[in-house]
């Protein structure tokens, strides 16, 4: 499958250093960094005690349904609603 | 319904504070998959007793320390272990979560297991900056507390070396390294328990610098991470780690379904390959069992009630064991090599479609052995919406009680033509399995809307299962289904037994139907004595109030083409569905207990049973009809009372009862139309 074949609507372009922040089921394989959450307050909660915060960094895996990623050494399956509330900035700016 | 096992003659302890207290109480913590339950094993030497905190589905698992050490050493005190969930904080908002802060706060200790006295937080080697996490909230909580790092020999194996003393002094408290599979550092957390359970424990103080709640987590989160990182460090870099190899097949949106589906039908295989032994002598022993304790009792009311009674029972209910049994063997194996937690990704995008989260697949796929531990194991389903949804639709999976019925309707349609008959279970499984997908859609479209809950799971890494544990979860789940299920299986059975045997015609009300039967059907031959008892029971069947009720409903069941004996035999059916082979066997003139030989004409018999105008009874229109029956209707009292218990109410079981009477009254109805349309004969 095209990387970006399921998200015309969010144009990502490789080469563009990539500041502003992205949703994470958005997001290519790679190395990222959470900025924040849009999630409601139970699975946000459940996120947070699983490790995942505000600068956290996590690599994503598989960008398929579920998102597959490692986060603070642990590998986590992700449903596409939820990833898409988690908010995330590419780590290296390029 | 739990019977009073072990626990309840433990003296109520006293308060924690008197000195003679005869027992101290130590809690296991940890994320899931760090190993609670091996270490568990491991300190209880597998003496447990596995139950729910009250008025909860999540299991604790209580047994008492078993030393280690050689002989010799002055007698030790007794210390309880419990195991908890697996929980990712001490503060959070799932089920397990709460149930575990509110017994270390107090609020839901009990006899069984009171307010633990120390805590041993059970972190991963492997992880240390995951796990770590929760062990800072475990040591807020002020009691003596030890840190065990499993997965030692793991860690050890991939270069990672951990810094025990260091993380002693960061934490302070003690920690130990431990292997739970090896059994490397058992001995040495034992003693670190007797330290810390004894009167000078020193209890816990809150490691620095966690004063600051603005960000609890991230700061939590980042304590444990450099605790982690100054204390640990890999001697070498494993070569690219199997999970990452192994995962790129499993999750892969192609490749993982394929692989999904052969590990499923190898699963399948094994249990029924492996099943079908045991199940074989189970029943040879009961049937022996029956004859033996016939032979010795007089003939009569006591004799009928302790064989087709109470051994059919017991038999009933333990001729299902081996396949719970060896399902659950085979399931925890593949749980705790990390295989199943990558099966749920895989489905959950398709079973989400119908309304129906992943984590449901594990129940329905167990479903197929028996529906009641199939709904038990639904308590792994959080979401209370997609719990319900699942236990609706669980029953209509072709459970083994099913067989025998698929078995004698395979005869009647498809007589010595394997591969058709072949063709017709896999059938009869794919309509179970297609109704249960539809049904959940439609529930989710009626009376149980919204979506399930997304998911978040934990892949833990791939390992190498332990026997050992496999063996007790299967000892477990089979416990269970005789503590819950088999009083329940074996009442019912009592009562089947007693309503297809009373009310009993008089001598001589039977003496002139038999002659009445006689006279008019010239295709009876009484010749010998055994077919004399065969008409006789016929008739008792038929003056029983099981036969009556029969008689009763018959013109419901007309327009299935189901005449009044199979009308009997679908009622009875309705208690234990395996039941309407015995009672077919008795109506249509067979004995009571079909042997093989018997079995065989006894399809011969239905197969070429004629109304009393000459038509077939059970042509193939009928056949399927009663087919489609069997597969869809809620046949199995046990199960509702199974259901009752896990909903916690007669309504969802009555609602199970009335939607799936109602899907396989018309879906048979449906058949046979279909059928008598198409003109197939
Ligand atoms: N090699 C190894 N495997 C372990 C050890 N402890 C646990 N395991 C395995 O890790 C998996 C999860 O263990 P389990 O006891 O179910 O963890 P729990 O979820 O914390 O109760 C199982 O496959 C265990 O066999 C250990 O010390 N060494
Ligand atoms: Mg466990």
């Amino acid at each position: 499958m095209s990387p970006t074949s399921s998200l015309a609507s969010e144009p990502v372009s490789p080469s563009a250093p990539v500041v502003s922040s992205q949703r994470l089921s958005a997001a290519d394989c790679g190395q990222f960094q959470i900025t924040g959450f849009e999630l409601p307050s139970d699975q946000e909660h459940r996120l947070r005690t699983m490790g995942l915060y505000e600068g956290q960094s996590l690599e994503v895996l598989r960008r398929s349904d579920p998102v597959i990623f490692k986060v603070a050494g642990a590998r986590m399956a992700l449903a596409r609603a939820i990833a898409g509330g988690v908010h995330v900035a590419s780590a290296n700016g390029g | 319904m739990n019977l009073p096992i072990v626990d309840s003659v433990e003296p109520q302890r006293p308060t924690a504070t008197l000195p003679s207290s005869p027992a101290k109480t130590i809690a296991l913590i940890g994320n899931p998959n760090v190993g609670k339950t091996s270490l568990f094993n491991r300190l209880t030497n597998l003496l447990a007793k596995t139950s729910n905190f009250a008025g909860t589905t999540i299991e604790r698992r209580v047994g008492s320390l078993r030393f280690s050490r050689s002989a010799g050493t002055p007698p030790q005190p007794q210390i309880r272990v419990v195991d908890l969930p697996g929980v990712y904080s001490l503060d959070g908002t799932t089920l397990e979560e709460t149930v575990t802060r509110e017994y270390l706060d107090g609020v839901r200790s009990d006899a069984k297991i009171p307010l633990p006295d120390a805590l041993v937080v059970v972190v991963d080697a492997t992880n240390l900056q995951r796990s770590l996490f929760i062990s800072r909230q475990a040591l807020e909580l002020g009691k003596p507390t030890i840190v065990a790092v499993n997965l030692h020999d793991v860690a050890a194996r991939r270069g990672i070396e951990i810094d025990c003393e260091g993380l002693s002094r960061e934490l302070g408290c003690p920690v130990v390294a431990v292997s739970a599979r090896s059994g490397t550092g058992i001995e040495q957390l034992e003693s670190l328990v007797l330290d810390a359970t004894g009167e000078s424990a020193a209890t816990a103080t809150v490691p620095e610098c966690s004063s600051c709640s603005a960000c609890p987590y991230a700061q939590g989160h980042q304590w444990a991470a450099s605790v982690a990182a100054g204390n640990s460090r890999r001697r070498f870099v494993a070569s690219a780690e199997w999970t990452d190899r192994l995962d790129r097949w499993m999750t892969n949106p192609w490749l993982g379904p394929v692989a999904f589906v052969a590990v499923m039908l190898f699963l399948f295989s094994l249990v029924f390959w492996l099943a079908q032994y045991p199940m074989e002598w189970l029943d040879g022993g009961f049937g022996g069992l029956a004859e033996v304790v016939g032979g010795v009792l007089p003939e009569g009311d006591l004799q009928s009630l302790v064989t087709d009674g109470v051994i059919a029972g017991l038999g009933g209910v333990l001729v299902f064991l081996p396949q719970i049994m060896i399902l659950f063997f085979v399931l925890t194996l593949l749980e705790d090599s990390g295989y199943l937690s990558r099966a749920v990704v895989v489905v959950d995008r398709w079973m989400r479609r119908v309304g129906l989260p992943g984590q449901a697949f594990v129940p329905l796929l167990t479903a197929h052995a028996c529906a009641i531990p199939a709904i038990m194991s639904t308590r792994t389903i959080a979401d209370r919406r997609d719990r319900l949804v699942s236990i609706m639709v669980i029953p209509l999976m072709t459970c083994s009680a099913r067989l025998p019925v698929y078995t004698m309707i395979a005869a009647m349609l498809f007589p010595q033509q394997a591969l058709y008959a072949g063709l017709m279970f896999a059938g009869a499984y794919f309509l179970g399995m297609i109704a249960a997908f539809l049904m959940a859609l439609v529930f989710k479209w009626s009376i149980l809307p919204g979506q399930p809950a997304p998911l978040i799971l934990d892949l833990p890494p791939y390992r190498m299962p332990s026997l050992v544990n496999a063996l007790r979860t299967a000892w477990d789940r089979g416990w269970a289904f005789i503590r819950d299920a088999g009083t329940i299986i074996l009442l019912i059975s009592l009562a089947i037994w007693a309503l297809s045997t009373y009310p009993k015609p008089s001598e001589d009300q039977l003496l002139s139907q038999m002659a009445a039967v006689q006279a008019s059907e010239s295709a009876v031959t009484l010749s010998s004595d055994a077919d004399i008892d065969r008409l006789r029971s016929q008739l008792q069947q038929e003056h029983s109030a099981l036969g009556r009720i029969g008689k009763v409903v018959q013109p419901v069941f007309a327009p299935l083409g189901f005449d009044w004996k199979t009308s009997v035999g679908v009622m009875a059916s309705f208690a234990a569905r395996e039941v309407v082979v015995s009672t077919l066997s008795i109506l249509y003139g067979m004995g009571e207990d079909p042997g093989d030989e018997e079995i065989a004409s006894l399809h011969t018999r239905l197969r070429t049973a004629t109304t009393a105008d000459g038509v077939r009874v059970f042509d193939t229109a009928t056949s399927v009809a009663l087919l489609v029956f069997f597969v869809l209707a809620m046949q199995c009292l046990p199960t509702q009372a199974v259901t009752k218990k896990e909903t916690g109410s007669w309504k969802w079981a009555a609602f199970q009862f009335g939607y799936m009477s109602v899907l396989a009254y018309v879906g048979a109805f449906a058949a046979r139309h279909l059928i008598l349309a198409l003109g197939i004969a």
